[in-house]
C-alpha cells in the first residue's frame, strides 16, 4: 500500500484519464495485507510494521467511461 | 526498485505458501476479512478463502447477462467466478494477471467449476492485451495501488472500456502520508 493514492488524487487521475461521474467511497478502515506484510517484514523491523497501521483504508471507486 | 518484480514475488509466494490470505477470517484488521458473505456468495469456500481483495467490486458492479467484463489483477479468480455466473453464457469475463502462480490457481479453479466464458490473460495492467472498447465493465480488487504507473493503468482502463462502460474497483487509499523510509520498502509496497 506504499503506492496507494489519497482519495482526491485517485479521483483527479481518473478524471484526467477521461472518466466522468467518479466516486470514491471508503468502505473499511483497515487495508493491510497482513499475510503478505508479515512475511515481507521478517526482514524489516517491527517499528516499520507498526508505522503502517492506520495509514490506509479500503475504498470502492466507481466511474463512467 | 523494480516494483512489479517485488509485487510478483510477494503474491506468488503468498498464494503458494498459504493458499489464502491472512490465515483465514481470524484477523479483523486484514483487508480480505468480511468482504464476501459466504452464505450468499456463489463460489466454493476454498476459492473465497483465496481472495486477496479488499472489497467486493462484483456486488457494486451490478453485472447483467451478456456483458463483457475485465478483471485487472484477477489473482486466484474469485471475482472471475462470480462475474462468470452473473454475465452468463452470452457474456464473457477476462482475467488479467502478471503472476504465474496466481494464474495457475485461477486456471485450476475455473476448470474445476467448468466455466467456459472466462479467459485468463498473462500480462500487465499497464498494457492491457485487449482491443479498444472491448469491455463493458472493468473490475479490480486491491491491485491498482500496487502499480508503479497508475496514469498508464487509468489510460488503459479508459481505452478498453466501451463508451458508457463502467469502472468499478475496490482498492486501497491512503489516509495519511507513508513515512519516507517506507516508500522504498518492498514489504510496504506489497502489503
Ligand atoms: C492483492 S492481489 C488481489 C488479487 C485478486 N484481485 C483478489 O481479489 O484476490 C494483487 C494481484 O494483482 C496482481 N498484480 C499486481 N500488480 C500487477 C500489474 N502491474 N500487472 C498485472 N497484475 C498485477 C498480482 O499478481 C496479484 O495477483
Amino acid at each position: 500500500m506504499a503506492g496507494a493514492l489519497p482519495s482526491e488524487e485517485y479521483r483527479s487521475k481518473l478524471e484526467r484519464a477521461g472518466f466522468r461521474d467518479v466516486t470514491v467511497t471508503i468502505t473499511k478502515p483497515y487495508a493491510l495485507n497482513m499475510e503478505v506484510m508479515r512475511s515481507a517484514f521478517e526482514a524489516s523491523s517491527s517499528a516499520d510494521y507498526e508505522a503502517m497501521e492506520g495509514i490506509s483504508a479500503s475504498a470502492l471507486i466507481t466511474a463512467l467511461r | 526498485m523494480d516494483i512489479r518484480r517485488v509485487v510478483k514475488d510477494a503474491y506468488g509466494a503468498a498464494i503458494d505458501r498459504t493458499g489464502q490470505c491472512c490465515g483465514g477470517d481470524g484477523d479483523s484488521r486484514c483487508m480480505t476479512t468480511g468482504n464476501y458473505d459466504k452464505a450468499v456468495t456463489s463460489a466454493p469456500e476454498d476459492i473465497i478463502g483465496q481472495s486477496f481483495g479488499c472489497g467486493n467490486p462484483i456486488q457494486a458492479a451490478s453485472l447483467r447477462k451478456g456483458e463483457r467484463v475485465l478483471d485487472l489483477g484477477s489473482g486466484a479468480g474469485l471475482d472471475l467466478v462470480l462475474a462468470s455466473k452473473a454475465v452468463g453464457e452470452t457474456g464473457h469475463v477476462y482475467g488479467l494477471d502478471m503472476t504465474p502462480a496466481m494464474l495457475s490457481q485461477a486456471r485450476r479453479n475455473i476448470d474445476r467449476l467448468g466455466l467456459r466464458n472466462v479467459t485468463l490473460l498473462r500480462g500487465y495492467i499497464e498494457d492491457v492485451p485487449l482491443h479498444d472498447g472491448g469491455v463493458d465493465v472493468l473490475i479490480s480488487n486491491c491491485v491498482i495501488n500496487l502499480s508503479p504507473d497508475k496514469d498508464r493503468v487509468f489510460a488503459e482502463a479508459y481505452r478498453v472500456l466501451t463508451p458508457g462502460g463502467r469502472f468499478c474497483v475496490s482498492d486501497v487509499v491512503l489516509l495519511k502520508p507513508v513515512p519516507e523510509r517506507l516508500k522504498e520498502d518492498p514489504a510496504a509496497w506489497s502489503g
